[in-house]
């Protein structure tokens, strides 16, 4: 019975450690989303070129990933927002099937550039304390997952400050609330979609810089599951509040971290599939609600 | 965008087009299935059939009624493996459970489609993603959570041999099946419907369109005909396996060939499934390298979304009328 306690709280613990990294991916999906209304199906792309950037950069200069996440996500900055100015603004007006398509291609262009580059093995970032752990009561915690979760919670805590503070910060969420009224005002609404595309790559590259500590990592896996897992967690949290985001990604992690203990860990992913499956049908109205906003739009 | 669909494919008239199939199919058909030395165009027809089949049901929901599912691997599982179970544990001969398999992916198509084809947006086809996933884990484990042999887990299953001859001559007859009912439907009142969803699924749903209906409709026949691509396919290669029948990179082909082919169109699939099964078969001999392909489908994919909507039978269409291909309005303009 203790056993069991004792491994419900580890299971506890290490969902919230593994959310830190699930809301900077998913965080990145909801802002492009806000603007632009556009599903970034390229996420997951970004987020593994990202990966394999920053194990160049491990590799060549000894960094730890944690400092070149300073590097990377800036990096993937520039990345996003040239996607958005070269690819993405030519659909913006169009269909959601058509962004949906485009960005596909993108995410396999990416995919398959990465194979060819870096070929399929599966790697990782191994620095000194990568198996240390520490001990809490009888409840055992990881160092590489404590400092990835720090990370994860730093990011969101200054995009936050920026989102809320600065001008362009408001201009971002202005622009999620009502593009015309913002282009009415004088808000330069290319420009700020631009910048949202950009820091929604720039989250994406911080946390596929911060996954390499805690996922080994192919051009392919976990990527692809991963975006599905920021699906759901935008779904499930909302599109509009970091806190959503923030508590669906614990919920999630903890759904996950249970099956895991309590049940079979190869059904782990089953549980995210599942849970974007039913939360998309049963919530239909709150989806509705929000799509209803972009034909306003 | 029915309106440019419409003028932009080549062959208008229903009759032509049906004749034209049957004349392929003839053609096909005539390829001798017992000399060694066809045996080679015997395997790529195979291969391109099968594509242009999947190709073919997924354009009637992604295509016609512009529902994009990136998760049609599901159905093509669902349909092999139902065909291999049946041969394997009842011994009835695979052909034979063609409709069964059909019948089995349509009803799992229903269940999953009626809820989530209400969703707008792109939100179907983020689901579609889920359930394509969840299919292939439930597979894999299903033995392993009831403690019965079910699916062999991701060992797989092996099949007997079967006469490659029969195969041969199911797969045309299929195709045939496929591309008339693809051919009907959007000539007819149906295929009217999913293109009025396509375009506005409120304005549709004012005049009378029974919008959900039509679309689980859709979905099912999508799903049926996609399943007998997965029985065929159970009957050609003798064994089955999760990750290659329920594989995510299954469900990216079957989006990938109708919309570089050409969305919406009736022989768009086909074009895509020629490009895919021959020149991919060609590619992969030459450099060994898997990736180099999908580089090229992943480019072509976001050229032709940029580029030309309509992909090849866009390009055909316009090289066939290049006088109109001037006045047809170069991208869409949605509100």
């Amino acid at each position: 019975m203790i056993e069991t306690l004792v491994r419900v709280v580890e299971a506890f613990i290490s969902a919230l450690m593994v959310a830190g990294l699930y809301a900077t991916m998913s965080y990145g999906l909801a802002l492009i989303y806000g603007v632009m209304k556009i599903i970034n199906l390229a996420n997951a792309g970004i987020m593994m070129l990202a990966a394999f950037t920053t194990l160049v950069l491990w590799q060549t200069t000894g960094l730890d990933p944690l400092v070149l996440v300073v590097v990377v996500a800036p990096l993937f900055f520039v990345v996003g927002a040239v996607l958005e100015v070269v690819v993405v603004r030519r659909v913006s007006a169009a269909a959601p099937i058509v962004s949906l398509l485009l960005l596909f291609g993108t995410w396999l262009v990416m995919q398959a550039f990465a194979n060819l580059i870096f070929g399929g093995d599966v790697r990782g970032v191994r620095p000194a304390y990568i198996d240390s752990v520490v001990h809490v009561g009888d409840v055992t915690l990881a160092y590489n997952r404590i400092f990835v979760f720090v990370a994860g919670a730093v990011i969101l805590v200054l995009l936050e400050l920026f989102l809320r503070g600065t001008f362009l910060g408001r201009a971002i969420r202005a622009l999620a609330q009502d593009r015309e009224a913002c282009a009415l005002v004088g808000v330069d609404t290319k420009r700020v979609s631009m910048v949202a595309f950009g820091l929604g790559s720039a989250l994406a590259g911080a946390a596929g810089c911060l996954l390499t500590l805690v996922f080994p990592f192919d051009p392919t896996n976990p990527f692809g599951v991963l975006q599905l897992k920021s699906f759901t967690i935008i779904v499930l949290g909302g599109l509009e509040s970091i806190i959503g985001v923030a508590f669906a990604s614990f919920l999630l992690a903890l759904a996950e971290n249970l099956t895991v203990t309590l049940s079979r860990p190869q059904l782990e992913n089953l549980v995210s599939f599942v849970v974007l499956v039913v939360v998309l049908v049963v919530m239909p109205g709150g989806l509705a609600a929000l799509l209803r906003r972009r034909r306003l739009a | 965008m029915t309106e440019r669909l419409r003028r932009m494919d080549w062959a208008h008239d229903r009759g032509a087009q049906i004749v034209v199939v049957l004349l392929v199919a003839v053609v096909l058909a005539a390829i001798p299935t017992n000399e060694r030395q066809y045996a080679n165009l015997i395997r790529i027809t195979f291969l391109v059939l099968w594509y242009a089949i999947m190709a073919g049901a997924w354009n009637i929901i992604g295509g016609y009624a512009g529902q994009v599912s990136f998760g049609h691997a599901a159905f093509l599982g669902t349909g092999a493996y139902v065909t291999g179970t049946l041969w394997q544990t009842f011994h009835i001969d695979p052909l034979l459970t063609l409709p069964i398999a059909g019948l089995a992916a349509a009803l799992y198509s229903v269940i999953v489609g009626a809820p989530t084809l209400r969703l707008r947006g792109p939100y179907f086809a983020i689901a579609t993603i889920g359930v394509g996933e969840a299919t292939r884990l439930f597979v894999s484990n299903i033995d392993d959570i009831t403690g019965q042999v079910i699916t062999h887990g991701v060992t797989g299953i092996s099949l007997p041999n079967y006469d490659p001859a029969k195969v041969h001559y199911a797969t045309v007859a299929v195709f045939v099946v496929v591309m008339i009912t693809t051919i009907l439907i959007r000539e007819g009142r149906f295929g009217l419907g999913l293109f009025a969803i396509n375009m506005d699924r409120d304005a549709a749903e004012t005049s009378g369109v029974p919008t959900a209906r039509l679309q689980v409709l859709a979905f099912a026949i999508s799903a049926f005909f996609t399943a007998c691509a997965g029985s065929l396919y159970a009957a050609r290669q003798q064994f089955l396996d999760p990750t290659t029948m329920f594989g995510f990179d299954k469900s990216i082909q079957v989006v990938l060939m109708p919309v570089v082919g050409g969305l919406g169109t009736v022989w768009g699939p086909v074009f895509g499934a020629l490009l895919f099964g021959g020149v991919q078969d060609q590619i992969s001999s030459l450099t060994r390298n898997p990736y180099l392909p999908q580089l090229i489908y992943g480019l072509l994919l976001v050229l032709v979304v940029l580029f030309e909507p309509l992909g090849v039978a866009g390009l055909l269409g316009r090289a066939s009328s290049a006088g109109r291909a001037f006045v047809r309005p170069r991208r869409e303009t949605t509100v």
